[in-house]
């Protein structure tokens, strides 16, 4: 018996051949198991190769495909492009747009950046500790005179109240009735402003006069009827401002009430997901292995969880295994080799056949290489 | 669209005539309207030569750059999408190349795999493996056809050659395919 050739098969196969030629071979294949088996092979290793060689992503991933061509910067003659073009899309297989390459801070205007956070923050940090550093030097010395308001000021400021008795004549010294009249005739006139701002005012001046009256605590009440009359002079604003926080943080403050609980507790499948995902977008922001292998190891405390949702489950699995093969990538050693191997296969075994499970194969490969 | 159909529709030659008119002068719309038009199937003879995603979106992607700043290099009288498409199995080829050193592993399945999960695995490792012993006109033959489901006449018209020699090259894959794919399988029977 004469039998169809391989070429004849293929192209009976394709439906190449012409409709006299098709019928010779289908005449013959109805008689000859050998060449019919050849074709079924032929046509079932048709089936495997569309699963290898075939890939379709969604639209999405066209539009940003084309959106990155290369074209170089456009010419002002130029019509301008759609701003489907213009808007950088999601990356869906790990590539930065060029808008997104564009728009990325260099290392240098990441790291002044970096010097300004840190100036601010001295900064910040220094006004918050400056009274306490303040105190060595705000006690009097035998040469400093006792009157010097500037050095004295401070010291009334460092005072804690609780340890300030009530003292009948420095209330007296600033009867609330009549220091406001007196700044309030002060300020009423502009020319005498300046100078209340530039020097103490007498009423400063008997708080800060001798030490035992700069330990004087002003009420606090009368401090907020100062300050809202806008009278006062900035310097004591400030420093009476001060004292009475102290006081509020001398004071037994009440504990809040307690914030309002949730009725349910959280679900742990939904805690792991969402710990595994935070896991993995923060190893594919740093690509630092030690965060890859976290990710990895977030994901492989929740795929026990997820035996119930097989959907959830493959992503899972194949997380793992991405997050262990790119933490050996990263930093290759023996340990994070097999462990990325293993977790590979373990994705292999059950992944669905399709790019995602082609992206696998490709990691067993470098790994076992 | 049949199984046997085409996936991608050609564009009216003249159509393309004029795109390619417009975007020698500078028109970037006119050159991305081609673009748009051929991305899917170079990406996709990109993939089934890469068998990787992400590089076959590069290739893509330098395939349809190199043809913008090489447009004034296209040959006179030749269609756009066959020119860009030797370019992207070019690059393809060349990317393959750089990664033959990185050969697929000798897959292990897990322990408690069934037989019928272990042959499946077998015979798409002995496939892949087969895959990246062919030639590049015969991996791209056997995209055209596969994947994009073209007649042999197209796929000799995009390999610039005759249909027979299409027709060849595919019987000849396929051939290499199965020889190489069932020894695999008989190597394993054996070995069970």
């Amino acid at each position: 018996m004469i039998h169809v050739t391989l070429p004849q098969l293929c192209a009976y196969l394709d439906g190449e051949l012409a409709e006299a030629s098709a019928e010779l071979v289908r005449r013959h294949l109805s008689e000859c198991l050998e060449c019919t088996e050849r074709f079924a092979r032929l046509e079932a290793q048709d089936e495997i190769l569309i699963r290898i060689l075939a890939d379709d992503p969604e639209e999405e991933f066209f539009r940003y495909l084309s959106a990155s061509i290369p074209l170089g910067q456009p010419t002002s003659a130029e019509r301008p492009a759609p701003a489907a073009r213009e808007k950088p899309v999601p990356s869906h297989a790990g590539h930065r747009t060029e808008d997104q390459r564009r728009n990325r801070p260099s290392p240098r205007a990441a790291w002044i950046a970096v010097a300004i956070c840190c100036i601010v923050a001295g900064s910040a940090a220094w006004v918050a500790f400056r009274p306490k550093e303040a105190e060595p030097v705000a006690k009097p010395t035998a040469a400093e005179p006792q009157n010097a308001a500037p050095e004295t000021t401070p010291r009334v400021e460092m005072e804690p109240p609780p340890e300030q008795p009530p003292d009948p004549l420095a209330e007296q010294q600033h009867d609330p009735t009549e220091a406001p009249t007196q700044e309030m005739a002060s300020a009423s006139e502009p020319e005498t402003a300046p100078e209340a701002t530039s020097a103490p005012t007498p009423d400063v001046a008997a708080v800060s006069a001798t030490p035992d009256e700069a330990t004087k605590q002003p009420k606090p009440e009368r401090l907020v009827e100062r300050a809202t009359q806008n009278v006062v002079p900035v310097r004591t604003v400030i420093t009476e401002t001060i004292v009475e926080s102290e006081a509020q943080h001398a004071a037994p403050v009440p504990a809040a009430p307690p914030a309002p609980r949730p009725s349910t507790a959280p679900d742990p499948v939904a805690l792991a997901l969402r710990d595994a995902k935070s896991a993995s977008l923060e190893a594919a922001r740093s690509k630092l292995p030690a965060s890859f292998d976290k990710s990895a190891e977030a994901w492989e405390r929740a795929l026990p969880l997820l035996e119930n949702a097989p959907e959830a489950l493959a992503g899972g699995r194949r997380e793992l295994a991405q997050s262990r093969f790119q933490a050996w990538a990263a930093e290759p050693t023996p340990a994070r080799r097999e462990a990325a191997i293993a977790s590979a296969r373990r994705y292999l075994l059950y992944a669905p056949p399709g790019p995602d499970r082609d992206q696998a194969w490709t990691w067993l490969g470098r790994l076992k290489h | 669209m049949s199984p046997s159909e085409p996936r991608f529709i050609w564009l009216e030659e003249s159509e393309e005539k004029g795109l390619v008119r417009s975007a020698l002068q500078g028109n970037r719309q006119a050159f991305l309207a081609l673009a748009d038009h051929y991305l899917k199937p170079v990406y996709r003879l990109a993939y089934s030569l890469t068998r990787d995603r992400d590089a076959a979106a590069g290739i893509a992607r330098e395939a349809f750059g190199r043809a913008w700043f090489g447009l004034q290099g296209m040959p006179e009288g030749k269609r756009f999408f066959p020119w860009v498409l030797h370019l992207a199995r070019n690059l393809s080829v060349a990317h393959a190349r750089r990664h033959a050193g990185e050969a697929l592993a000798i897959a292990d399945v897990a322990a408690d795999a069934s037989a019928e999960e272990r042959a499946d695995v077998a015979v798409e490792q002995a496939t892949r493996e087969a895959l990246r012993a062919l030639r590049p006109d015969e991996q791209t033959a056997l995209a055209l056809r596969i994947v994009e489901r073209l007649p042999h006449e197209q796929i000799g018209a995009l390999l610039d050659q005759p249909t027979v020699i299409a027709l060849a090259r595919l019987s000849s894959a396929r051939g290499y395919l199965l020889q190489r794919v069932n020894s695999a399988i008989e190597k394993s029977e054996g070995v069970a």
